[in-house]
């Protein structure tokens, strides 16, 4: 038995910690809901109207044709809402979009409340796939339909219908304790 | 395929010692490219130096003129010399580049730790151990990528080859070429990798003189306990990075005294370079810059893996070496199948920390490109920055996506403390002074308060929202 020691006392050790490995409840942090890109003022998203919609046989692909604006709640693979905020010097409102395909960056809106007005949108230059389009201001609780469509040939890539958010309340966390740079994990930084 | 194999392994490493060596850099590169999905910009304050310095480059500016204008007194260009060359090589834009060189980095560093754990000693598996503990055994080093280290981890993953290189110099003295040029290039890539080089070597030579000293072992292990007990900052980065993956720490720990047994210099000398590296933290070098350490904390969190893998690899070889042939396959199995399920249940793909830009941020950021005059100046939040033991007059550095102001919108941003209150008519002055227009409110790591800015509606009008994202026009000054 004396030769065996080497081996009896490893294969305890490694059964033991493989065993707790297998056990133990995860520790690994509880996973965010989202990434903080999305925190976003919740927006409430009707059906639309898109059976009034001239769509033609090239736009098969449109989304949102069952009625729901899609908002960018994570890795959606598709054009959706980022976020909607406002250009208070111009006195424009501004949607943020994220589209699946990078080279997809040459598209505007209309955005139908009474009349349909058109924004013109813009890439974001250092995040390929990130947009903005401005445009007439918006009032907080107006129910819009919105439709993104291609600049180069006026095809229908999404529709669909939301009600413009109201403003997010003032962040009132106010100052914080400072704290050591690059924060060991897990990180106890705000917003994380 | 020859070359490789004798320059990283010997005649020893099999074909399949290599394939699987490079299936488990290319898991490792795919697991760690998932993280950049949700990246809009490399993370934390350093990755908007890194950029700004790799687009200087592109744009044909001289070394001498970008050291010095970085405010952030950087002293090697190695990694940015690099992807500016990529950039210039396949017109890709810096930021993806630079995106994806961390994993690229970190796929890379497995293979250097198994030659370096092969070249002292360790046998095929247990080496194997080695590079897996690099890649996936504890937070670090990947960690580090939401720091923006990068430059860091590129040295870090050239400095194993540069050991395993000098290691056998003495044998063959041709090998003192590679060493020359792996040494060269790591500190290209970060100058502090010499300081782990020159500790390294002092650990290797002490360990001939101290290899069969028992007591060794227990003044080294009294040591490292004394120096993360007496440093505060220390201690949770030590914590944070072992305690998170424990059993591979206990599985660490538990191969040292095999180590010691079979390996006895080698495993003196991991042991000694774990110390060395704690003990930098308090070793002055103000000829660098005034208040600055041998090394300081990120530094030396980071690295502390490296003598921690060769403790792993070197004791798995003793263990195998101890037990009987029938028993070997199943204790080298077992440990590898500690550290891949202790990876498994701990892997997260999303960033862990730092990210400091989101998507509201980066058009906000685009908007002030777009929409403002050019002679702008916007003020952007700051902390102070705390990585050396005792840091009395921190320097500022930007503590939100405020930080890529001159990058991404090409305008001035002035730096002034998180915590500054908008509602202190001092506070106004100050901006009215230095032609503040405007002041930027990021989304996410340490930003102003809004709610002191719409205290002072006299004072402050909101110019963009994005919400989370704020820009505020100063209206106040006279």
């Amino acid at each position: 038995m004396k030769n065996y020691r080497t081996e009896i006392v490893a294969a305890a050790f490694l059964g033991l910690l493989l065993l707790s490995i297998l056990l133990a409840s995860p520790w690994r942090r509880a996973a965010p809901d989202e990434m903080p890109a999305t925190d976003t003022p919740p927006v409430r998203i009707t059906p639309s109207v898109t059976e009034t919609l001239p769509i033609t046989a090239s736009e098969t692909s449109v989304q949102g044709l069952e009625g729901e604006f899609p908002f960018c709640t994570g890795q959606l693979g598709v054009i959706c809402m980022q976020a909607i905020g406002t250009d208070s010097l111009n006195g424009d409102t501004v949607f943020s979009l994220n589209t699946p395909d990078p080279t997809l960056a040459d598209l505007y809106l209309t955005v139908t409340a009474q009349s349909g007005v058109r924004y013109e949108c813009r890439p974001v230059a250092a995040t390929p796939g990130l947009l903005y389009c401005s445009g007439q201001f918006l009032p907080v609780g107006t129910r819009v339909n919105v439709d993104v469509y291609t600049r180069a040939d006026d095809r229908l890539l999404v529709t669909g219908s939301l009600v413009m958010p109201s403003a997010a309340p003032i962040d009132t966390r106010g100052a914080e304790a400072t704290q050591p740079s690059y924060p060991s994990y897990p990180s106890s930084l705000p917003d994380q | 395929m020859l070359p490789l194999r004798a320059c990283l392994a010997g005649r020893s490493a099999t074909y399949l010692t290599f394939a699987v060596l490079a299936a488990l850099s290319a898991a490792t590169l795919l697991l760690r490219l998932q993280a950049n999905a949700f990246l809009v910009v490399p993370s934390y304050f350093d990755s908007a130096e890194h950029l700004r310095i790799i687009y200087a480059l592109l744009e044909g500016v001289a070394p001498v003129e970008i050291l010095r204008g970085s405010t952030t007194g950087y002293y090697h260009l190695g990694f940015h010399f690099a992807i500016a060359a990529a950039s210039r090589l396949t017109g890709a834009q810096p930021i993806p580049l630079v995106l994806a060189a961390g994993p690229v980095i970190l796929a890379v560093l497995p293979v250097t730790l198994f030659a370096l754990a092969n070249r002292l000693g360790a046998g095929n598996l247990p080496a194997l151990l080695a590079a897996l503990l690099g890649a996936w055994g504890w937070v670090m080093p990947a960690y580090a990528l939401n720091w923006g280290k990068y430059p860091l981890l590129a040295a870090l993953a050239v400095l194993p080859l540069a050991l395993a290189a000098g290691l056998d110099g003495a044998q063959r003295p041709r090998r003192w070429l590679l060493f020359a040029l792996a040494a060269a290039l790591a500190a290209a890539f970060h100058t502090r990798a010499l300081v782990v080089l020159v500790i390294a070597a002092a650990a290797w030579a002490l360990a001939a003189r101290l290899e069969r000293t028992p007591a060794l072992p227990a003044i080294t292990a009294a040591a490292l306990a004394a120096l993360v007990h007496a440093q505060p900052m220390l201690r949770p980065a030590v914590q944070t990075s072992f305690t998170q993956h424990w059993p591979v720490t206990a599985l660490v720990l538990f191969l040292v005294p095999p180590a010691l047994k079979t390996h006895p210099r080698a495993a003196q000398a991991a042991l000694l370079t774990l110390s060395g590296l704690l003990g930098s933290l308090f070793i002055p070098a103000g000829f660098v810059s005034a208040g600055q350490t041998a090394l300081d904390r990120p530094f030396v969190e980071t690295a502390l893996f490296l003598p921690l893998a060769m403790l792993g690899a070197l004791g798995l070889d003793g263990l195998t070496r101890l037990a009987r042939p029938r028993m070997r396959p199943l204790l080298s199995g077992a440990c590898l199948a500690v550290v891949l399920l202790t990876a498994a249940r701990a892997y997260d793909s999303r960033p862990a920390c730092c990210v400091l830009v989101t998507a509201p941020d980066a058009v906000a950021l685009d908007w002030i490109g777009a929409r403002l005059p050019a002679d702008t100046r916007i003020l952007a939040a700051a902390s102070g920055m705390y990585v050396q033991p005792q840091t009395p007059n921190p320097s500022l550095t930007g503590s939100d996506a405020g930080v890529w102001i001159p990058l991404l919108s090409g305008r001035a941003a002035l730096l002034r403390p998180f915590d500054t209150d908008f509602g202190d008519p001092s506070t106004l002055d100050a901006l009215c002074r230095d032609g503040i227009g405007f002041v930027f409110v990021g989304s996410s790591g340490q930003a102003f308060d809004r709610a002191t800015i719409e205290a002072r509606p006299g004072w402050y009008a909101a110019a963009f929202s994005m919400p989370p994202t704020y820009i505020y026009r100063v209206t106040g000054c006279k």
